[in-house]
């Protein structure tokens, strides 16, 4: 029974206890899929009564993310993508995991994803400004985001998340 | 301003494609090399190739008409030619002469192969998906599907009937499925998709209750009939109308439902 009351109240318990969804995606490294997908969360995200402003930011973030990924972390035909999503009620969280790239490319995301974290404790610099001029979706990331952290193993395989929490309704504009 | 240069290499992928790559101005005084190295290129019978134009400032008209005579001479042989990485300046001067509709475009080189691959190779590209057994997901994952057919070509029916069948198929898998709490309370949607077909396998943890239900189910897929005064029963009916092929495997453990479409239009 209380699976059929969870679906007639949309699934997201709002003021209750702090439940997460969890969507797992693999796909081809293909630029062809990132469309279909952002729109995928972007609609996963309206059905858990999160609002259509958060749901766009966080289809952009997505859209960010995975064509980085694409770009950078799918040197080989048959590379491939996995996003993992899940939808709390309080805030959305996404990783994404690439094969990874050259040296130079991962070196450069790992420095800007750094840069970043200090920036938030520190305020802005000149080293931060010269990444914005350069990595311009990781910095639209940053901005639609609360937190974004970085792994790379020893065989370069990256995974990235990012965490954008819903505000209170008194704090959105 | 950067001289023109032209270069031609094997992609590391597939020997079968040129990569001819093209730097700086295409001007009138470029066509004769054009021509040139697409002649040496048809020579060796390597008729697939990937124009890399992310380095050309500016193509001139008679320059594109070169391009449209070289794709015609690889078209001949079966082949064709394509265009990746252009810049907006170029890409206007494409459009200003309508050849964007003529020429295949793409963001960089890495898509244009994959064109090839899904073209000429018959490449099956592969899609999991897993959400939670929850109703309101369905609708954002049968529209997901319906979006990956459209972005490969299929037609706007094609597409509507494929996701006609993921909704169905979703909608039974969270009905019927595992009522369990925790990881199991899972549907596990895989999309095959190539030039000709998509198989869709949905797969999904079942409530113990309706297992003996389930595997009757088989039976029922053979002659579907439903009686005029049943409320409910037609959802799998539909999807067998709807598709090429149409099983379904059900044990103490789970149940999955593989259905096949072939493209129509």
């Amino acid at each position: 029974m209380a699976k059929s009351k969870n679906v007639e109240e949309g699934a997201a318990n709002i003021t209750g206890d702090n439940v997460s969804y969890k969507l797992k995606l693999s796909f081809p490294g293909n630029y062809e899929y990132v469309a279909p997908i952002r729109k995928f969360i972007y609609e996963a995200l309206l059905v858990n009564n999160y609002n259509q402003k958060f749901a766009y930011r966080s289809e952009v973030i997505v859209d960010e993310i995975c064509s980085n990924a694409i770009c950078y972390g799918c040197k080989s035909i048959d590379a491939r993508i996995e996003l993992l999503c899940l939808i709390f009620n309080d805030r959305f969280e996404v990783q994404i995991k690439d094969q990874g790239g050259e040296r130079k490319d991962i070196e450069r995301l790992r420095f800007a994803v750094k840069n970043f974290e200090e920036e938030q404790k520190q305020g802005g610099s000149d080293v931060i400004k010269d990444i914005r001029k350069e990595c311009l979706g990781l910095e639209i990331v940053r901005m639609l985001s609360e937190e974004i952290d970085l792994q790379i193993d020893d065989n370069n395989v990256t995974t990235l998340r990012v965490v954008r929490k819903r505000k209170p309704f008194y704090e959105a504009k | 301003m950067k001289t023109f240069q032209i270069e031609i290499a094997q992609s590391k992928e597939s020997p079968d494609i040129t990569i001819i790559s093209l730097r700086g101005k295409l001007g009138h005084n470029t066509i004769k090399k054009i021509r040139q190295a697409f002649d040496s290129i048809i020579a060796k019978e390597k008729v697939f190739v990937v124009a890399d134009m992310s380095d050309v400032e500016y193509i001139s008209s008679a320059s594109v008409g070169e391009l449209m005579g070289c794709r015609t001479s690889l078209m001949e042989k079966d082949g064709d030619l394509v265009l990746a990485g252009l810049k907006i300046e170029v890409l206007e001067t494409l459009s200003a002469l309508d050849a964007d509709k003529i020429f295949k475009l793409y963001k960089d080189v890495r898509s244009a192969i994959n064109l090839y691959y899904w073209e000429y190779q018959g490449q099956v590209e592969k899609i999991n998906l897993t959400f939670p057994s929850e109703l309101n997901f369905v609708p954002p994952v049968r529209q997901l599907v319906r979006r990956i057919a459209e972005q490969k070509d299929y037609s706007s029916k094609d597409a509507f009937r494929i996701e006609t069948i993921v909704d169905e198929i979703c909608n039974n898998a969270v009905e019927h499925g595992s009522m369990a709490e925790g990881e199991g309370r899972e549907v596990e949607v895989s999309v095959s998709i190539d030039r000709k077909k998509i198989e869709i396998s949905i797969s999904n943890t079942s409530d113990p209750e309706k297992v003996d239900m389930l595997k009757k189910m088989s039976k029922y897929l053979s002659s579907p009939k439903v009686s005029f005064h049943d409320k409910r029963g037609r959802g799998l009916a539909l999807v067998k109308m709807l598709s090429n092929d149409f099983q379904i495997d059900s044990s103490d453990y789970g149940t999955c439902v593989h259905v096949t479409k072939i493209r129509e239009e």
